[in-house]
């Protein structure tokens, strides 16, 4: 009786670990997954749509500010 | 400060996913946008570069409400000095007022800071850039935010960039700016100030340096007959810089500009014009500062018609703190010395009614002494 009772106890223990760690598996999953992060992190892709925006919207001549601010 | 190139101002490290405080909270959840989307052009509508300001309540509340709470009287948001000093200079009639608010927005307004601009990325008024690659900074960086703002003066002075000025002792110590400049100072206190001095957890020289008080404290005798007296700057501080006359316009195309005279090294001791139980030197380091009656007169002549209510020649703190100082190393340079000291001539005639409770009468310059 006091085994089959032990060895439920670690079952149910085992589950449990098993259900946070793949709990945690699928949270970095969806991180990694989001496209935000996907390209955030690739400098490739970022110097790729930067060129591009700055290509469609060239920096304008602005008035200078003299002096010290 | 150089920029920072336009991919590394959004790049993003993959440390910053590892914060295991930070890095879990999905990007959308703080930022907006669609995270599922592959087209950036779509999937950034309505994105919130900074959530962070005006009210970053709903961004870090959660976890920091004990500061977003005071945020609305945190200084580096609200500007409240810069808001309070214009009102005070600026003709009461409302049509007046109501031409230099808008240039105080366009002009001033931008100049303020958030939870995110000193945390996660460089402020918005220096262009921007996330710090470290979105990793959140408990202590921001000196150089990449602080003195991103407060870089002509406070900036110059503390790293040393004055010619033939030496840096503060304290840079030379490795501090940084929040060595002093505490987090309880920063953040702003519940009841509200309107200026930096007034402050209740700014900081205290004597915080560090209550032993110069002590029974074989070296120069005691000095500390004690000046205490209460001068200022710690008074006599240590190396000459720092001063700004004058900075006008503010707008060109063809609206965007905004300023011009300010050339600045110049000076050290000028005035009377303590905000003197209190915290405060209660008679004499403190003061600088002038760049306003001017006619700053703002691109948007309405003659508007700073109460412009003499507060003086341009500032009480200050100079961050170039040394031990030994040109004016310290024997009294008589100092006592008897004209030319430290803020007098009548060193005032332009037009500014005179406006210092007259920081310039120092002849006879009040302490007189020479038997060394």
């Amino acid at each position: 009786m006091k085994m089959s009772t032990w060895a439920l106890g670690m079952i149910v223990v085992a589950g449990c670990l098993c259900l946070l760690i793949l709990v945690e598996q699928q949270g970095q999953t969806a991180e990694a997954q989001s496209q935000c992060v996907l390209c955030h992190t690739s400098p490739v892709k970022l110097i790729k749509i930067t060129r591009e925006i700055n290509k469609n919207n060239p920096v304008k001549e602005n008035a200078k500010s003299k002096g010290e601010g | 400060m150089e920029q920072l190139a336009p991919h590394e101002k959004i790049y993003v490290d993959e440390a910053f996913l590892e914060d295991e405080n930070h890095g879990q909270i999905g990007c959308q959840e703080c930022h907006g946008g669609d995270p599922d989307n592959p087209d950036w052009k779509t999937a950034h509508v309505d994105v919130i570069k900074d959530p962070t300001f005006p009210d970053p309540e709903e961004s870090c509340g959660d976890c920091h409400d004990d500061i977003t709470e005071r945020n609305g009287c945190n200084l580096h948001v609200n500007l409240a000095s810069i808001h309070k000093t214009l009102k005070k200079r600026c003709d009461p009639k409302c049509s007046i007022c109501s031409k230099i608010e808008k240039a105080r927005e366009k002009h001033c307004a931008s100049c303020h800071s958030s939870c995110g601009q000193c945390h996660v990325s460089r402020p918005e008024s220096v262009k921007g850039g996330l710090l470290e690659g979105h990793v959140f900074k408990k202590r921001p960086p000196m150089q990449q935010v602080c003195t991103a703002c407060h870089g002509s003066r406070i900036g110059d002075e503390f790293l040393g960039m004055n010619e033939n000025i030496p840096c503060d002792i304290h840079k030379q110590k490795y501090f940084k700016c929040s060595k002093c400049h505490t987090a309880c100072e920063m953040h702003g206190q519940e009841n509200g100030c309107c200026s930096r001095y007034h402050v209740e957890n700014g900081p205290k020289c004597l915080q560090c340096h209550q032993d110069i008080y002590g029974d074989d404290a070296p120069n005691l005798e000095t500390h004690e007959t000046h205490q209460d007296l001068v200022s710690c700057q008074v006599c240590h501080s190396m000459p720092y810089k001063n700004c004058y006359s900075c006008h503010v316009a707008c060109d063809k195309k609206g965007v905004a500009y300023f011009e300010t005279k050339e600045s110049s090294l000076g050290f000028k001791i005035g009377l303590n014009p905000l003197q209190s139980a915290a405060r209660p030197e008679l004499y403190v380091t003061v600088r002038h500062i760049p306003a001017d009656k006619h700053s703002f007169d691109h948007y309405c002549g003659n508007a700073l018609t109460r412009f003499d209510s507060l003086p341009t020649w500032k009480m200050t703190t100079p961050h170039n703190i040394r031990r030994q100082t040109p004016q310290n190393k024997k009294c008589n340079n100092c006592h008897g010395n004209e030319e430290l000291f803020l007098i009548k001539n060193d005032v332009s005639p037009q500014e005179l009614d406006a210092n007259m409770d920081v310039i120092v009468p002849l006879a009040s310059i302490p007189t020479e002494i038997d060394e």
